[in-house]
């Protein structure tokens, strides 16, 4: 069968084609992934030992830090696991989503030197950082296993199947938010000095080092509807059996995810017509 | 047509230049768009009227200025032509001509300003050679890396791995780290990854092409073995000579604009005489 004469030309927009073209690079997202993931454990003696100390260790120090300010990370009378447990979780979506975001941004500026000279779907590269943080997200998670079990916590069997599902939008959520930021910084270098600080807010916006019940009511629609905030609480739902958010926060949630996906990949889309000449 | 390799459809690209439309930070761009707004708001409100800039006025008066247009400079002009699969395109061309842009939008490494482009297949490009090496992988590692940012598939160059190896002479160090190995060594292997590469076109720039004598001599041969093999194949080149020698047909282009098409030992003369009439 003769090949077909595939036209392009500047217009950008998400196509079939493009996911055509996205599936025939699928080697390429795995030779990227694979590449970070090699050099970061060749680099760092301790390598996966890293990885496990990290959000061990921002447990350690805000269970302390609660410990010290004689409160705990749940609201008084809703303990549904020990504190170890609950910050746990929150600590570690949050590294990954942190991680994924921190690596992404900067990757397309990193790999200027290849993007000005091969054309390959330029999506790949940040998508390659989330796949990254999310095997860092996946070996870290073992370490839970000893702090269950040492904390004396019960894990609920029959919500367990929620986790795959939370994963995937976990993932979802840090491409949508990849997308964004990696092709902002590609135009413009300041969104990179400002990602620490925004991170920084979004950690304290989300549930990642205290429960969610210490949020009064009266907000806690408004609060659960942050993507990150109703990830996390049905993280804790699904593994420790903590209160779910209200099924109208989740709607407002997956809605503000799957905005921010569309918009990101089609703004993505756009401006990695101009990379090549704006980088 | 079905034999049609290569379609560029009226492509012209444009840059912007100057740096009063460019914008590194987002904060400066933001704040440049209140600033045009706020000038046009000013201009409505002025009774002045601008005066009209007649392109073909100035181009008469100055003809070096014909690519500029205010702020933006047209690399190329409604370039338009077809290549047939199999043929040997030499293009020429002084400096600055636009020559490396149309490789560029060629390779989809920068897309046209408008017009579209068509190609039958995969675009190998020797733009480079050793894209995207990484110095802490092996040799090994890295040419399935490189590989793949050509467009490889890893079945494909897992079964060309040994030839690729001894070609470039680097059998006993290949599961050593790029970074211990000598210059020579590291682009011999490049060559070596992008010369066992298949595309149904190939394009290959003498200009940009970095390494010596021996390494020019080495991918002109590749481009001629490219050549007898049937596939497209399309040179930049200063050196005449080797444009005579290697091309079926060769395109002049000047300023952007495609100014003779045909027979490569007519064009280049006329290449030649217009370059000494310039000085």
């Amino acid at each position: 069968m003769p090949l077909p004469l595939n036209y392009y030309d500047s217009s950008g927009i998400w196509s079939w084609a493009k996911l055509v073209e996205l599936w025939r690079f699928r080697e390429l997202l795995y030779t990227f992934f694979s590449r970070d993931i090699t050099i970061r454990y060749r680099q760092v003696l301790i390598g996966v030992a890293w990885v496990l100390i990290q959000p061990a260790l921002s447990m350690l120090i805000f269970v302390s830090l609660f410990g010290l300010l004689e409160t705990r990370a749940t609201a008084d009378g809703s303990q549904y696991a020990s504190d170890a447990a609950v910050v746990f979780l929150g600590v570690w979506c949050w590294q990954f989503f942190a991680s994924a975001l921190r690596d992404g941004t900067g990757v397309l500026v990193n790999y200027r030197h290849v993007i000005t000279k091969v054309y390959f779907p330029r999506i790949l590269l940040p998508m390659s950082s989330v796949l990254c943080a999310l095997f860092d997200f996946v070996v870290g998670g073992l370490i839970l296993v000893p702090i269950l079990w040492i904390t004396n916590c019960t894990v609920v069997w029959s919500q367990i199947w929620a986790i795959p599902i939370l994963v995937a939008w976990l993932v979802l959520l840090c491409v949508a938010c990849v997308a964004w930021f990696s092709s902002l910084n590609a135009a413009y270098r300041d969104v990179g000095y400002a990602l620490p600080f925004l991170l920084q807010i979004g950690m304290y916006l989300s549930p990642a080092v205290y429960d969610a019940s210490r949020i009064p009511e009266r907000w806690s629609t408004l609060y659960q509807a942050n993507p990150m905030a109703s990830i996390i609480t049905w993280f804790r739902w699904s593994l420790l059996g903590g209160p779910a958010p209200s099924a109208i926060a989740t709607l407002a949630a997956i809605g503000l995810t799957a905005l921010l996906l569309i918009s990101g990949l089609a703004w993505f889309e756009r401006s990695e017509r101009l990379m090549a000449d704006r980088i | 047509m079905n034999d049609i390799a290569i379609h560029v459809d009226r492509v012209s690209k444009c840059f912007k230049i100057g740096s009063g439309t460019e914008y590194a930070r987002l904060t400066e761009a933001l704040a440049g768009n209140i600033k045009s707004a706020t000038q046009a708001l000013w201009r409505k409100t002025a009774s002045q009227v601008t005066p009209v800039f007649n392109a073909d006025q100035k181009a008469h008066e100055k003809p070096i200025d014909t690519r500029r247009d205010g702020n933006t400079f047209w690399a190329l002009r409604d370039i338009d032509f077809r290549v047939q699969s199999g043929e040997a395109i030499g293009i020429v061309g002084g400096n600055g001509a636009g020559k490396s842009t149309l490789l560029k939008i060629l390779s989809r490494i920068v897309s046209p300003t408008s017009g579209r482009v068509g190609v039958r297949g995969r675009v190998g490009c020797l733009l480079e050679v050793g894209t995207g090496f990484h110095p802490e992988l092996t040799g090994r590692e890295n040419v399935f890396l490189n590989g793949t940012i050509l467009g490889m598939s890893r079945r494909e160059i897992r079964r060309r791995f040994d030839e690729i190896v001894s070609f470039a002479e680097v059998e006993t160090f290949i599961d050593t780290p790029v970074k211990r190995y000598s210059n020579g060594m590291i682009i011999r292997l490049g060559f070596s990854v992008a010369a066992h590469f298949e595309p149904e076109v190939f394009i290959i720039d003498e200009v940009l092409g970095v390494g010596d004598a021996a390494f020019q001599a080495k991918s002109l041969a590749k481009a001629k073995e490219f050549r007898d093999q049937g596939r497209t194949v399309m040179l930049v080149s200063h050196y005449m000579p080797s444009v005579i020698e290697f091309a079926t047909r060769a395109i002049l282009i000047q300023e952007g604009h495609i100014v003779a098409d045909g027979d490569p030992t007519q064009i280049v003369d006329m290449h030649l005489q217009r370059d000494s009439n310039d000085h």
